[in-house]
């Protein structure tokens, strides 16, 4: 077992980990910073998969923008008791559920072979830079536009309206 | 390449089951982020069986935006249902239902 399973060993276990703290956590707060680990865990599985520029960009939105922007949302919506107000309900069904969806999937990755080998090494920034201003410049534009127009519509939403 | 399809498998279903069983809106927000999260993963591991792992990984940086988009509306409607409901409970959205 070399220094790369090991390694991937421990992000994996990191990830599970926080994960299920974050789905069954009662204290709100617990479960945004377990989340917030479990980004970290899931940069680590991009840098040992060689997406470099990836795992930094993981880094910067989901953990910098997402994670604290749902924190906020808890500081904001946080009454009193609100903290402890997550319980969960049905958990025997969802848990066969959530176990039939895992069995299906290992099942199938499992039984997956690679037509081609897989490369190990890190992806150049440049080559990606290629990629995202050449044959994907239709998605990259689009992406800002998304980005625009959510902003816009998340304004919208939560404005308050004059006069009340 | 196969323990990481394990590995994203098994994230989704935790996401999944996080969605399901949460009645706090963050809650499920958190799960919806974790079932994405899964699903990237799965992206690049594929990509790197791929004749151009660049190509690949512009997916990921796609679904990166998009996640963002989908957290900034996704939070802002739970910013509105509490301003209107004081309630961030997803079983107490009932008026559609009366």
């Amino acid at each position: 077992m070399g220094a790369g399973d090991i390694l991937f060993f421990l992000a994996a276990a990191v990830s599970i980990a926080a994960a299920v703290v974050a789905v069954t956590d009662e204290r709100l707060l617990h479960s945004v910073l377990a989340f917030g680990v479990f980004l970290f865990a899931i940069a680590c599985a991009f840098l040992i998969m060689g997406a470099e520029f990836v795992a930094v960009a993981q880094i910067f939105v989901y953990v910098g923008g997402v994670a604290v922007l749902i924190l906020f949302g808890v500081m904001l919506t946080a009454s009193r008791g609100a903290q402890r107000t997550v319980e969960t309900e049905h958990p025997m069904w969802a848990m066969v559920c959530a176990l039939v969806l895992a069995g299906t999937l290992i099942a199938v990755a499992a039984a997956y072979r690679p037509a081609t080998a897989v490369q190990s090494r890190a992806v150049d920034v440049s080559l990606l830079g290629n990629a995202l201003l050449g044959p994907q410049l239709v998605g990259f534009e689009l992406i800002g536009l998304i980005l625009l127009a959510s902003v816009i519509a998340a304004l919208a939403v939560v404005r308050r309206e004059p006069g009340r | 390449m196969t323990r990481f399809l394990v590995l994203s498998g098994l994230l989704l279903a935790i996401g999944a089951y996080g969605v399901m069983t949460r009645r706090n809106a963050i809650c499920t927000l958190l799960g919806l982020e974790i079932m994405l999260n899964a699903g990237n993963l799965n992206l690049i591991a594929f990509s790197r069986v791929s004749p151009s792992p660049a190509v690949g990984q512009t997916f990921v940086l796609f679904s990166i935006g998009i996640a963002a988009c989908e957290a900034a509306v996704g939070l802002a409607l739970i910013l509105a249902m509490w301003r209107r409901y004081r309630t961030v409970d997803i079983d107490k959205l009932v008026s559609l239902k009366e």
